[in-house]
């Protein structure tokens, strides 16, 4: 899918205005550096969806450390349940966060659609890649399922490029299905396959898989060769690498479908404070972008900002078309997955 | 001790003193010693003893009465007759004469023992119990009067005395965690109890800032509330514990919990005013990291019964001491007899401590991570799931926290080759 095509699929879902995609189609302002924002001052309210081990406390820390005169309170919670107490104080006529920064797009979606944020101004959404620029929230940064496989076994052109091929290709996969990230994924394969063919597709995969706790267990079982090929989010596949540059394990990419899905954490506004659009400035910043792309390998989504070593930039893969707010409610999907017998 | 008080008394050149002046030195020597041993002067004396030296006589005068009043209970106990309206006058007496208001304001500390004597009558009196027990009771009611009334003259004498930092001067209790270095727990649950003798259980707690905190408080003592009542009430960071302590004591019908714009900004949450053997739970959440100050907000009990509850964020806390910690926590369930519960918690915390430290331990020890991956999520709830001897279990607990020690390294080492962000 060219980006062109893309744009126009989200304009007809919605989610852009022709303006917005006339605007998108225009090359993104490059990341703002740092010292080029004004000073954060007066209080302001951030809700934080925990995520990240402590990198997102290192960020805050050094936006705190920069802008001494802002008086930041944070709540901090799980995304999803800080999302609950954001829809709920809107319903009560209560508005208490200028900020929600959460670590998936399901609970930013959450929000949109029953809180009434503020929009995003051109002048913070233009600095974005496009199909990455949202009227009511931004990205901050991204994670994209892979397929890692083992590279003594298989070759690239070996790994089937869409996902609901995966069950006859005679790869022996492994796969975490309590994780969250695995449920996810399935979540957007229910919405873009419908539930008869992902119901179909859990089953035909059940016969040649391996389950793991976690998906870097399934990175590592790749390398070890237990498996042939896995189901994993990007970063464990790129971190053991790092560590170990040999290790017989590379990254797969299917095409335009959930098996490529790319999540984000993101942030919206709650308030009108000029200080709360400021602080998203400097998430989106170049040093904020470049530390979580070089430290967490999560994926830039901001124009001039290199992506995690290893990994293509994103607006060369043919992301699926879904709207990744609708990933919210996982309910459906953990039903489907015991119905399977997966989980 | 009873050789110390005659050898004070021989020094005193006071003989054959009738057993009412005994008391009474004894009594206020006995007083007037806990507090000079007690109190260290640290800063200005407060207001409320300017001019106690010029009541001590009234005070003296409202103590014999006193005591007096309580001769004559047990006189009559022993005589069979009703006691209900003395017992009610004697009350009245006690909460209306100046050394009341005197003793909660300088020797809070020895406010107590008195209301439990006056207590421990009635309650003799209730259960028909031997006039022995009453004569026991009646004397340390009495005892209790005579020693509030020598630590007030030890103050009054001592122009230097300090104002009573009783919280800190007795302040002996165990510390959740260990000090400053102190692990905010997986589960940011405060459970504490007060009791007749104007003391919480323990004083300095721990917890997650910006995350729901539950605090469990439970009066264990016996007394009724409108007397030895307690509660909790937790501060903003920074508010004067004893400004806001002395406001509550003007809130009586507010159950002390004062009002007004100030007070009430001031208050984080606060339990109900309970008496003996009531509970009551609360839940709020400190939104910063800080010291947040909390207090008995009954007259004049702050000054025994205070402490902090230190609410420390996400970067302060050690997330592999955080997960040993829980995995204690886990352990314990499992020993108490709730597997589930002990699984549940060894998962909670793969996912949500663990996982955020995989990335930078993968880079520098991945079969480490797949170890320690088959510990959180095999090892130990298969364990748990079986039925595994206690020692089984501990030896996978260790092996674990051995594992995580080496984690805790490699982190470190992580940290230090970490660039900043600007």
């Amino acid at each position: 899918m060219t980006r062109r095509k893309y744009l126009q699929i989200l304009a007809a879902a919605g989610l852009l205005s022709p303006a917005a995609v006339l605007r998108a189609m225009a090359n993104p302002l490059s990341a703002e550096a740092v010292d080029a924002l004004p000073k954060i001052s007066g209080p302001l309210t951030l809700y934080l969806g925990r995520g990240e081990g402590g990198l997102y406390e290192r960020i805050l820390d050094a936006i705190r450390e920069r802008n001494p005169q802002m008086d930041l309170k944070i709540r901090r919670g799980t995304s999803s349940a800080l999302a609950n107490t954001i829809v709920a104080e809107a319903g009560a006529g209560v508005n208490r966060a200028d900020v929600f920064w959460a670590i998936d797009s399901g609970s930013i979606g959450r929000v949109v659609n029953s809180a009434s944020p503020f929009p995003i101004s051109s002048s913070l959404s233009d600095r974005l890649k496009p199909g990455f620029r949202f009227a009511r929230w931004t990205p901050i940064s991204g994670r994209i399922r892979t397929i890692p496989y083992n590279t003594e076994r298989l070759t690239k052109e070996q790994v089937p490029t869409s996902i609901m091929e995966l069950p006859e290709s005679g790869l022996k996969v492994g796969w975490a299905p309590a994780y969250g990230a695995f449920q996810t994924f399935v979540t957007a394969m229910r919405l873009l396959e419908g539930e008869a063919s992902t119901r179909a597709w859990l089953r035909a995969m059940r016969k040649n898989t391996q389950s793991y706790a976690g998906e870097f267990g399934v990175v590592m079982a790749v390398s070890r060769g237990e498996v042939d090929a896995g189901l994993a989010n990007h970063y464990y596949t790129l971190r053991l690498k790092k560590g170990r540059p040999d290790a017989p394990v590379d990254l797969a990419f299917t095409q335009g479908d959930a098996g490529c899905l790319l999540n984000a954490s993101g942030a919206l506004l709650l308030s009108k404070r000029p200080q709360a659009e400021l602080f998203l400035r400097h998430l989106l910043s170049r040093e904020v972008q470049g530390f979580l792309s070089r430290e967490a390998y999560e994926i830039p989504l901001v124009e001039g900002v290199e992506p995690p070593v290893g990994l293509p930039d994103v607006g060369g893969l043919d992301l699926p078309k879904l709207d990744l707010e609708r990933l919210a409610d996982p309910r459906p999907t953990l039903d489907l997955l015991r119905e399977t017998g997966v989980l | 001790m009873k050789q110390f008080y005659n050898s004070l008394l021989r020094g005193c050149r006071l003989k054959k003193l009738d057993r009412f002046v005994t008391f009474m030195l004894v009594g206020t020597l006995y007083g007037g010693l806990i507090f000079v041993a007690s109190y260290t002067p640290l800063s200005a004396q407060t207001e409320i003893s300017v001019g106690l030296d010029g009541q001590l006589e009234k005070f003296a005068a409202e103590v014999t009465a006193l005591s007096d009043e309580v001769d004559a209970i047990t006189q009559a106990y022993v005589d069979g007759k009703p006691l209900d309206a003395s017992f009610k006058e004697l009350i009245a007496h006690w909460e209306a004469v100046h050394i009341h208001e005197a003793i909660e304001a300088e020797a809070i500390y020895l406010y107590p023992p008195i209301w439990q004597g006056i207590f421990a009558m009635k309650k003799t009196a209730e259960k028909k119990g031997a006039t022995t027990d009453m004569a026991l009771a009646g004397e340390r009611t009495k005892s209790a009067f005579w020693q509030a009334l020598g630590g007030l003259r030890a103050i009054a004498h001592n122009e230097h005395a300090a104002p009573m930092d009783m919280a800190a001067a007795h302040d002996t209790d165990e510390v959740d965690g260990s000090g400053a270095q102190a692990i905010a727990p997986a589960v940011n649950l405060i459970e504490l109890t007060g009791d007749d003798n104007m003391r919480y259980n323990k004083t300095h707690f721990v917890v997650r800032a910006g995350e729901p905190v539950t605090l469990r408080f439970k009066n264990i003592g016996e007394l009724p509330a409108e007397v030895m009542g307690h509660n909790v009430v937790v501060l903003n960071r920074g508010t004067p514990v004893e400004r806001f302590g002395i406001a509550a004591a003007k809130a009586p019908e507010n159950d002390y919990i004062p009002t007004g714009a100030e007070n009430a900004a001031s208050i984080v949450a606060h339990t109900e005013l309970l008496g003996g053997g009531e509970m009551d739970e609360i839940s709020f959440t400190l939104e910063e990291p800080g010291d947040y100050p909390f207090l008995c907000s009954f007259t004049a009990h702050f000054r025994l019964m205070q402490g902090s509850i230190r609410a420390v964020s996400e970067s302060e806390i050690d997330p592999v001491d955080m997960i040993e910690e829980q995995l204690r926590f886990a352990l314990e369930a499992y020993r108490k007899g709730d597997p589930a519960a002990a699984e549940a918690l060894v998962l909670k915390t793969y996912n949500t401590v663990f996982e955020g430290l995989e990335g930078d331990l993968i880079e520098r020890d991945p079969e480490l991570v797949t170890q320690l991956e088959l510990d959180f999520n095999a090892g130990l709830p298969s364990l748990f799931q079986e039925g595994a001897p206690e020692s089984e279990v501990q030896m996978q607990y260790e092996a674990m926290c051995s594992r995580l020690k080496t984690a805790k390294r490699l982190l470190k080492e992580a940290e230090s080759e970490r660039k900043p962000i600007f």
